[in-house]
């Protein structure tokens, strides 16, 4: 039992998301840094998929009304247990009684917490994820508020091989390339595969897409994120038919300046796509905040495929190097 | 087995902190005893390894196990601890970063930083000296 004492808006309860009902318009939602909460459950030895809360407001307070055990990943927001430090991407017991109070991080944008068992909210759909524009998902289809009380889901019964818990590798520092600068020096490189109206594009505007720095502008939230930088021309400006959108999608309105469609974005759009952000890398933009810039790499499926199973891979060296963290109970 | 092993090992580690050099614990049907050599003579054969301290508030912070010695999380900006900081009882002070995972350094008692006895990327063995703490909340 976890009882939110204060929280900002906009923090949700979310898996990895709402998968096979686009085709009725309904979007994925899911956590918008879902590897980040990968790595949280693969880290507590749950499914994958787990349902965490993803803080994206600051700062908020948990109480803990049972033990358990609990893991934090993504950005930093030096957190504190009974005001005691604990470091980021961090998996650890919790006590009946103590309190975790996150902070504004000050790199990052998105922090994820996961409990041992996952959270658990009834499955709408096959997923647990908050789908805010409709309202179901989640707790009660709605942003989480001061007095919530979350329950974790049954697990096996295990004791840490360290009281204070132990960390687990980032994925900036565990993935290659580094394509990721915390520290806002350089841009955030993100690789993306063309997309089919990329021809339509003039090559100066081709060429700067691929090589111009984009500004994350303000107007970025969960559904998506408007990017600044050279204006992209389209010399036909023909007007296309809506078809089906995915998450990561870079589209090119009229005005010419992209948008990124993310976890709550729309199912269906008919602005021109000029690119994909590789799935791989999407964690990348949900960690970047509004001013950041961003540069775009363009690669082959075959390098998306590649960078696909270096994902997957580091999720199950956490996993296996996790299980020696923790000691089964009662065996 | 695990679990006897787990005890066991945290035995040896709260002995060490606390600079204990025998410890007998008996059951019934078992008996198990501790003896160890002093911590200044135990590595005297590492060349990092600081002189004998004389003074009793100092104390040694070990590493928990084999791996590489962290002092700043790759998401962090600045190091987990620096000398002439103060810490608290059980607070992080270093990670020993083994495969994917990081093994906590923890201060064993409230004090501040004296001396760092590693340097960011060494490797290092379990109960290897990492820090110097002084006992207390000032240098």
């Amino acid at each position: 039992m976890i009882e939110i004492r204060q929280t900002s808006p906009l923090n949700t309860v979310q898996d990895l998301g709402r998968f096979g009902y686009r085709r009725y318009g309904i979007g994925t939602a899911g956590a918008m840094d879902g590897l980040a909460l990968a790595a949280g459950n693969r880290a507590l030895g749950n499914a994958q998929n787990a349902a965490g809360v993803e803080f994206q407001l600051f700062p908020a307070t948990i109480c803990f009304q049972r033990d358990a055990a609990i893991a934090l990943t993504g950005a930093d927001c030096a957190a504190t247990l009974d005001d005691k430090a604990i470091p980021p991407w961090w998996v650890l017991p919790v006590r009946e009684g103590q309190t975790l109070k996150l902070s504004a991080p000050m790199r990052g944008a998105r922090t994820y917490l996961c409990v041992a068992g996952g959270i658990d909210v009834p499955e709408v759909l096959g997923s647990r994820s908050t789908q805010m524009r409709d309202a179901f998902g989640g707790l009660s289809g709605r942003y989480l508020s001061a007095g919530d009380v979350l329950s974790a889901g049954p697990h096996a019964a295990f004791r840490f091989r360290d009281s204070f818990g132990f960390g687990i590798e980032p994925p900036e520092s565990a993935l290659t390339p580094n394509l990721h600068d915390w520290a806002g020096e350089n841009e955030v490189v993100l690789r993306v595969i063309l997309a089919s109206e990329a021809p339509q594009f003039d090559d100066a505007s081709l060429k700067a897409f691929k090589t111009a720095s984009w500004t994350i502008t303000a107007q970025s939230n969960r559904m998506g994120y408007r990017l600044a930088g050279p204006t992209l021309r389209r010399p036909d400006p023909t007007e296309m038919r809506s078809q089906a959108i995915v998450q990561g999608v870079v589209q090119v309105p009229p005005s010419g300046q992209p948008i990124v469609q993310l976890a709550d974005g729309n199912s269906a759009g008919g602005y021109p796509k000029i690119a994909y952000i590789l799935q791989s890398d999407l964690w990348r933009l949900a960690q970047s905040t509004p001013g950041r810039t961003l540069r775009f790499s363009v690669v082959s499926l075959d390098d998306a495929s590649r960078a696909r199973q270096q994902v997957s891979q580091y999720l199950n060296e956490l996993a296996r190097f996790s299980s020696h963290c923790r000691m089964q109970v009662g065996r | 087995m695990s679990e006897k092993l787990h005890r066991i090992t945290a035995i040896v580690d709260l002995l060490r902190r606390h600079g204990i050099g025998a410890f007998e614990l008996s059951s019934p049907d078992e008996s198990i005893k501790w003896t160890f050599e002093p911590i200044a003579s135990a590595g005297a054969c590492d060349a990092l390894t600081p002189p004998a301290i004389a003074e009793s508030d100092l104390v040694e912070i070990v590493s928990p196990g084999v791996g590489t010695f962290v002092a700043r999380h790759p998401a962090m900006s600045r190091d987990l601890a620096a000398v002439g900081e103060t810490k608290r009882e059980g607070e992080c002070v270093a990670l020993i970063q083994s495969g994917r995972i990081y093994r906590p350094v923890v201060a064993p008692f409230a004090g501040a930083i004296v001396k760092r006895l590693a340097s960011p990327g060494d490797v290092v063995d379990h109960a290897r000296p990492l820090f110097l703490l002084k006992r207390g909340n000032a240098v």
